[in-house]
């Protein structure tokens, strides 16, 4: 970054900093109500400052966001994007603060074609596939079409970077929306792999490109790649060193968060990494020694972090309101109960293959028995009790419960 | 959790399924194991016990035909299925109505959950309801019968409930002697010709009982199977489609013919009197006909209705796999002459796929659970 502090890198002022505070404090609930009112901001710079420390938040809970013609446009950049205090110029990537200008410019200069696109997704969400791949391709395209003759514009100066690094920026977003379509097919399937042909597709086309091209690509598709090591494999020969750099830097921001709080995410986060983490083990680029190293330390972290959650949720979720309870729960309490055993077993699964296997087994057993003390107490009927035993640890074990109760 | 056990499966291996009776059909049992969910309880060929029939998961033609008592060595069912395998496991004969009776008293005690036993206690309750309403829509109909054009001023319907007890009584009273019977006989056989007709109901009745319910049910979803597909014209899910839709429209088609023939008796009770008086046996049988055509469609339906629109490619599949095949025996029911082996033979190119059944097993059972409740 050729400037050290710009406005948007600028420290938060303490309204600001008491602000940010109070969203990260927010319950699931609020926090969605807040990104939805953002989401609607003409000018979110400063709500992007205040979503900073809640990002890992939002990724778990996903809340439905409405489409809007900034995000959009940098949606084949998103594994791109830093924060302004982390870009260089030299090691590609957009800043953060970049984005709403360069947007801004966009639209300059295709007023019509943009107010066209935004007509075409208004009202829809992000969950809109079809309508954000239709609108994502035209838009990408005009993008594309437009980036090079694109000239700073007045409000650059806000970000605090220079005139080289906004034709920096262009140029690597310009390349990158000129394979949008590409990198979009491939984005939308990246749960399947993606599958090799659709990343082969994309290389090749992206072989004229600058590395920074190929590198934001590749990021890109990283971030929601099932099968990231793979996905590097075939990228290697087309991008040399770039793929080791994007599957270094996507390592590095490997970090998973399993909450216990939110079971149904904390389950979905641990399948999904064990899916990248065997295709990793498996995969070519994942067998470097620094790699494995790192491969087996995030295993034992996230391995750690489920068992935690797992012990913790079946505390808060399950036993602390059955033996909170006066009378028998009603039945919204059981439904929630039995929804929290359900994400609870699809955590121990996926948690088991991460190892820890006599933890899970503790955890159940202390959990169980502790059903058994309940039967008769008043509280939840054996029937509930052994619909819970059953959804956690099968129906041999509900049996168990039922013949003794 | 509810694993298949392929060696006791192998043990047992696939066979032919070509029932030529209702009976050999079997009888569907709503279990929420999902290897189990549709699957059929039946007499043995030497009528010494009970077996199982369940749909081949992988397609094709084989159906796993399984000994009742063997039935937890093949999956390891659910709490709910256990239970109500132990209770149907005493009974020595099957039929719809004794499966449903059953399998209500065995939801009621929540092992399928909560929503289940409140449905189960509710559809009990409405059965109950059922059998007074058409007891009371037969007295209706006997007193328009008996009275003179006098005594009948004020249609029984719209008439006080004290009035129409006195009614009742009087055309019950008229009746007898015509049928050689007393009072107290005529109104023990309005009794048991309500509670064999109960299900089905009285024709014209403005709420309808519950196998009209269900012909409703499977109408409305054949149609919305009809424009789903219209938009979605891919070739494979024409195919389950067409499997799904046929053989329901066959069933419906039995189905309302042997409704027209039963109601073609209602109508009149006192002609229904004399019917009964001659074989209450034979007519009661006749009134479960419908029961026994329309049999495991509950399920299929309530699986369409569950699922998310962008799920139903799958649960088509799923359908086509537990729908039904009617046994020549319907000929000799309604007398209809059809190509009944039709969706037999379809079933035969639904295609090897487990993808529908891949989920998490919890999660299918949360499902089959939620059917179990809507289809009590």
């Amino acid at each position: 970054m050729s400037a050290a502090a710009s406005d948007v890198g600028a420290p938060l002022s303490a309204e600001a900093r008491s602000l940010r505070h109070a969203v990260a404090n927010a319950s699931d609930g609020a926090l969605a109500r807040v990104v939805a009112m953002f989401d609607s901001l003409p000018d979110r710079r400063e709500a992007d400052r205040l979503l900073d420390a809640v990002r890992p938040r939002l990724r778990a809970l996903r809340p439905p966001r409405p489409i809007a013609m900034p995000r959009l446009l940098f949606l084949p950049l998103d594994g791109a994007i830093r924060h302004p205090r982390e870009w260089r110029r030299q090691d590609g990537g957009l800043p953060r603060s970049a984005l709403l200008v360069i947007a801004d410019a966009v639209r300059a200069a295709a007023p019509e074609e943009c107010v066209a696109i935004e007509a075409s997704f208004a009202g829809r969400s992000f969950a809109d596939l079809q309508s954000v791949a239709g609108a994502g391709r035209a838009l990408w395209r005009l993008a594309a079409r437009v980036a090079d003759g694109l000239a700073a514009p007045p409000a650059w100066g806000t970000t605090g970077l220079s005139a080289e690094d906004f034709k920096a920026c262009i140029a690597l977003a310009g390349g990158v929306w000129r394979h949008a379509d590409a990198l979009w097919a491939a984005l939308a399937v990246a749960r399947e792999g993606p599958p090799e042909p659709l990343v082969r597709e994309l290389f090749n086309g992206l072989a004229p490109e600058t590395p920074q091209v190929k590198q934001a690509a590749l990021e890109t598709l990283l971030l929601k790649a099932a099968q990231p090591g793979t996905v590097a494999a075939i990228a290697g020969p087309s991008a040399p060193g770039i793929a080791d750099r994007a599957l270094d830097r996507w390592l590095e921001g490997c970090t998973p968060e399993v909450s216990g709080a939110d079971l149904s995410a904390a389950a979905e986060v641990v399948e999904e990494f064990l899916e990248t983490l065997v295709d990793l083990e498996e995969s070519s680029p994942g067998r470097r020694a620094d790699r494995r190293q790192k491969l087996s330390s995030l295993r034992r972290e996230v391995d750690l972090a489920c068992r935690n959650a797992f012990n913790e949720a079946a505390t808060t979720k399950l036993l602390g309101p059955l033996l909170a309870a006066k009378g028998p729960p009603d039945n919204r309490a059981i439904a929630e109960m039995e929804a929290a055993a359900r994400n609870l077993r699809r955590l121990e699964q996926a948690g088991r293959q991460l190892g820890g296997g006599g933890a899970y087994d503790a955890t159940l057993s202390r959990v169980i028995g502790q059903f058994g003390t309940l039967c008769g107490a008043g509280g939840a009927s054996l029937a509930d009790l052994a619909r819970l035993t059953e959804i956690l640890a099968g129906p041999e074990a509900a049996m168990r419960l039922l013949d003794g109760g | 959790m509810n694993e298949i056990s392929r060696d006791a499966l192998d043990r047992y291996g696939t066979g032919a399924y070509q029932p030529a009776t209702f009976l050999e059909r079997g009888v569907a049992v709503p279990f929420t194991t999902p290897f189990l969910l549709g699957a059929r309880i039946r007499p043995t060929e030497s009528r010494a016990g009970l077996e199982v029939v369940i749909a081949n998961p992988s397609g094709g033609r084989g159906h796993y035909i399984v000994p009742w008592a063997a039935l937890p060595e093949v999956c390891s069912p659910t709490l709910h299925d256990r239970r109500l395998w132990k209770r149907l496991s005493d009974e020595p004969a099957v039929t719809p109505a004794l499966v449903r009776e059953v399998a209500r008293a065995i939801a009621a005690e929540g092992l399928a959950g909560r929503e289940a036993a409140a449905a189960a206690a509710k559809a009990k309750g409405e059965d109950g309801a059922a059998r007074m309403r058409a007891n009371f829509m037969l007295l209706l109909d006997l007193i328009r019968r008996t009275e003179t054009r006098e005594e009948a001023t004020v249609p029984p319907q719209l008439d006080k409930p004290d009035r129409i007890e006195v009614r009742a009584r009087r055309a019950v009273a008229r009746i007898a002697p015509r049928l050689g019977a007393t009072p107290e006989i005529i109104a023990a056989w309005l009794e048991g010709i309500a509670t064999a007709i109960a299900g089905l109901g009285v024709p014209g009745d403005p709420i309808p009982a519950r196998t009209r319910v269900t012909v409703a049910t499977i109408e409305a979803v054949i149609g919305e199977i009809e424009l789903w597909i219209a938009r979605n014209p891919d070739p494979g899910d024409q195919q389950a489609a067409a499997l799904v839709t046929d053989a329901a429209k066959m069933s419906l088609q039995v189905a309302r013919a042997a409704i027209k023939e039963l109601d073609g008796s209602i109508t009149d009770t006192v002609s229904l009197l004399g019917i009964w008086k001659q074989d209450p046996s034979g007519f009661s049988r006749r009134a479960t006909r419908p029961d026994w055509m329309l049999d495991g469609w509950h399920i299929i339906a309530e699986l369409w209705r569950d699922a998310d629109p962008e799920a139903r490619r799958g649960v088509l599949w799923e359908m086509a796999l537990l729908a039904p095949v009617l046994p020549r025996e319907v000929e000799d029911w309604v007398g209809m002459q059809e190509d009944w082996d039709r969706p037999l033979r379809l079933r035969r190119l639904v295609r090897a796929n487990e993808d529908w059944r891949s989920g998490r097993t919890f999660e299918v059972v949360a499902r089959n659970e939620r059917l179990r409740a809507r289809a009590a």
